[in-house]
């Protein structure tokens, strides 16, 4: 567990609505408003950007190297620096974060965005699957959803009442946000009164297919006391990822024994992960499966 | 590392060199509203930029933003049907298959106007006598085949004019 050198802080923030498919705007129309939304959160102008870092995937939108043509939208002129991951949004912050503990950077501008919409969203995640055993057999991420979720109700890892749990509670958190495609107040009974859509799995136990975008502007230490009254300071950073081939992975959610760690800390001493639906409230595991993950914590 | 010792039915058994696993993805391509206003207009044989309110620069096909500014294009400038050839190729690779008799000119062509060349083919000219600062002409499909696509200019060919400068064209090459 590192020390980090610098504190970091989100200055602004601004996102588009999330919709099912927004098909009357490209990838850069999508961008530009919430772009300039951002900065004049900030009362900066791109001028103060030291850095800009984007988080999209090519697969999406079907065109290769889309995320240059995206740069359209922040005018990158005089000469910027700049970096791209082919991953999300959060992933594009991290990045954003560790350089700007080399103190290089003060300000960054972190975008993220993406179109499920052009394609069919359960075949191209396909895609992320190894290409020799997997991709050739297409298995959808609902489909290794499914997969995962019955291994876990026959081991008793987890209830549908309990993922039906998770979906409630994810739409309540999202009540009050006008962005967000998927929201309300629902009982998880409601849900559970739903067809399954692919068994074991309803409707609610799997991600919307949305188009959206989002950006972020951080700032180091003063500089961030000097743009934002209220800074929302970043205090630790859990980045979890899979191995790739599905036969190692762990898929009823158990941390193995050697990498098990105390979860992010939280006021009820309970796991932070948003979808985690622990078995005990003392018990630092979490769920789906997490075969392998770092937790950077100070 | 040690030797891998194959069990006795597979060895002597021809290896895997190479798997093929065929892979076809359909989208369905948003031009977005500046380019669905540039597609609209072609299909009634215009062709309209966009201005940059900062820079004044105009684009075409334009995509709804500066790229060096980073605003909003929003102000129209129809654009003339003649333009300078500002770089161009000779294609000697079959491409396209048997779409187009090589060898055959791929061409930028700033069109009368704008700020940002587009890409088209050069015909109608012997492929060597094609040069920087030609002036050309767009040559439209029948009117009865003309939509909402690029494909509506089937090529653009010499129009007869004395080469441009290359002052008009510098900033482009």
């Amino acid at each position: 567990m590192a020390a980090h050198k610098r504190d970091v802080a989100i200055v602004s923030f601004a996102q588009t609505k999330h919709e099912r498919a927004i098909t009357e705007i490209n990838e850069v129309e999508m961008l530009m408003p919430i772009l300039g939304e951002a900065l004049a959160g900030a009362g900066i102008g791109k001028d103060r950007v030291d850095f800009v870092c984007s988080g999209s995937s090519d697969y999406l939108a079907g065109q290769p190297f889309s995320f240059v043509m995206t740069l359209d939208a922040f005018g990158p002129w005089p000469p910027i620096s700049e970096s791209h991951v082919d991953m999300d949004g959060a992933w594009a912050v991290y990045e954003a974060w560790v350089k700007m503990q080399t103190g290089k950077v003060d300000v960054a501008l972190i975008y993220a965005y993406g179109k499920s919409s052009p394609g069919d969203i359960r075949r191209v995640l396909t895609r992320q699957l190894d290409p020799y055993y997997l991709q050739p057999l297409w298995p959808d991420p609902i489909a290794l959803a499914a997969l995962q979720a019955r291994l876990g109700l026959e081991a008793g890892t987890f209830t549908v009442e309990q993922m039906a749990e998770v979906a409630a509670r994810s739409r309540r958190h999202a009540a009050d946000n006008p962005y967000a495609q998927v929201q309300g107040e629902v009982d998880a009974a409601a849900l559970l009164a739903d067809d399954e859509y692919l068994s074991p799995l309803r409707t609610h136990d799997c991600a919307p297919v949305g188009d959206g975008a989002a950006v972020v502007v951080l700032a180091a230490g003063d500089v961030a006391r000097e743009l934002s009254d209220r800074p929302a300071w970043i205090r630790g950073i859990d980045h979890r990822i899979e191995a790739h081939a599905l036969g190692v992975r762990d898929l009823r959610g158990r941390c193995p024994p050697s990498r098990r760690r105390p979860p992010p800390a939280s006021p009820t001493g309970r796991c932070t992960w948003p979808s985690c639906t622990p078995r005990s409230p003392t018990r630092s595991c979490c769920w789906p499966g997490r075969s392998a993950w770092v937790t950077t914590r100070w | 590392m040690s030797d891998i010792t194959l069990p006795e039915r597979l060895q002597g058994v021809e290896p895997v060199r190479s798997i093929r696993t065929p892979a076809r993805l359909d989208y369905v391509y948003t031009p977005g509203a500046a380019g669905s206003r540039f597609l609209r207009e072609v299909a009634h044989k215009r062709l309209v930029g966009q201005r940059c309110p900062v820079c004044q620069k105009v684009y075409v096909p334009p995509r709804g933003s500066c790229p060096t500014d980073g605003v909003a294009t929003e102000e129209e400038v129809e654009l003339g049907h003649t333009g300078t050839v500002t770089s161009f190729c000779v294609v000697n690779v079959p491409f396209m298959s048997n779409l187009m008799e090589i060898p055959y000119v791929s061409a930028l062509i700033l069109l009368d106007g704008s700020d940002i060349p587009i890409m088209h083919l050069i015909q109608e000219v012997p492929y060597d006598e094609v040069h920087s600062g030609m002036r050309v002409e767009a040559v439209w499909v029948p009117d009865d085949e003309v939509g909402p696509t690029l494909e509506s200019i089937t090529h653009f060919r010499p129009n007869g004019e004395p080469d441009a400068p290359f002052e008009s064209y510098k900033d482009n090459v």
